[in-house]
């Protein structure tokens, strides 16, 4: 079956929404806000930073949800929701652990260093890509969904980890935005207004971001199973 | 206020590259998906015209009885004469 076109309508009507609120927050981030008085220009790094977080965190959360509905319905549709937020998470992962280093560097003087949040999310991302390693081992379709669901709830467990480390470890210099933390860490400054806005408009924009990645991630595969699927029932007829 | 606006532009710029890596990914390959069922699409039609055409010869008029016996070839295995 085709993709509806009411929906592709939809999907390109939120990705044309989504391409212009990355543009606004780009300007706030960079010229509207103004550098922060202590870190200078690379704090305005830490708008991108967060805000690829919560694009990875929302994702890995989606990859539970639907990990969670394909064991109590097996139905494939959630197998490929998982997938897609799994591919999505892993990329806004990357972006908020080398956008993280570009921001140490001149605040702790060492682009990476065995902190306990740094080696949380180092082993979160490890997790995500052995569940695309894992799972294209797997040839059974069947077999290879179940385990796929079964791993992304798990691998969850890294997230909240990952979370929670900054408020629980005294030795960490990871700075923590929101909540309380033990530690005495390095690099933290005051938020004004005009932080918090941009903040609270870059983290908007990138849920946005996350869901209409996710989305088109999930055309794709719909479309090369229909692909793929055509393609056996022809062989079968010949 | 430090002078670091160089690790500001190598942060969005990584942003910037991944960003894209992951935009193109999913384009490339949707393009090359699309192409695909484009071909299975071209293939069934053409298996379907073959089928029609198959079908419009099996309609002729039936031939004289005996024509469909299978033909035994002179020396072979089967003929009389080996």
């Amino acid at each position: 079956m085709a993709y509806p076109s009411q929906r592709t309508r939809l999907l390109q009507g939120l990705t044309v929404a989504t391409v212009v609120l990355f543009a606004i927050a780009l300007y706030l981030a960079l010229f509207w806000v103004g550098p922060e008085r202590t870190q200078g220009e690379v704090q305005r790094v830490f708008y991108v930073h967060l805000g690829s977080f919560l694009g990875a965190f929302l994702s890995f959360t989606a990859t539970v949800v639907a990990g969670i509905a394909y064991l109590r319905t097996r139905h494939p549709k959630w197998d490929t929701l998982g997938l897609a937020s799994v591919e999505i998470g892993l990329g806004l992962s990357a972006i908020t652990v080398i956008t993280g280093m570009t921001w140490a560097k001149p605040i702790w003087n060492t682009w990476w260093t065995w902190d306990p949040r740094l080696t949380s999310v180092a082993i979160m991302w490890l997790a995500y890509a052995a569940y695309l390693m894992l799972r294209s081992g797997i040839e059974d379709p069947e077999r290879q969904r179940r385990f796929a669901a079964v791993y992304g709830i798990i691998a969850f467990a890294s997230v909240l980890f990952t979370i929670i480390i900054v408020r629980v470890r005294p030795d960490t210099i990871h700075p923590v935005v929101a909540g309380p933390t033990q530690a005495d860490p390095t690099g933290s400054f005051d938020v004004t207004d005009r932080i918090r806005d941009t903040l609270f408009f870059n983290l908007f924009t990138f849920a946005v971001i996350t869901a209409v990645l996710i989305w088109h991630r999930i055309r794709l595969e719909n479309l090369v199973q229909r692909v793929s699927r055509r393609k056996m029932e022809l062989l079968a007829e010949l | 206020m430090p002078d670091n606006i160089e690790y500001m532009y190598m942060g969005y710029a990584a942003m910037a590259i991944i960003m894209l890596a992951m935009i193109g990914w999913i384009y490339w390959r949707y393009r090359l998906a699309a192409h695909e069922e484009q071909l299975v699409d071209q293939f069934e039609a053409e298996e379907r015209a073959e089928r029609a055409a198959a079908g419009r010869a099996g309609a002729r008029p039936v031939p004289e009885a005996g024509a469909d016996a299978p033909a035994v070839v002179a020396n072979s295995p089967l003929s009389e004469e080996s």
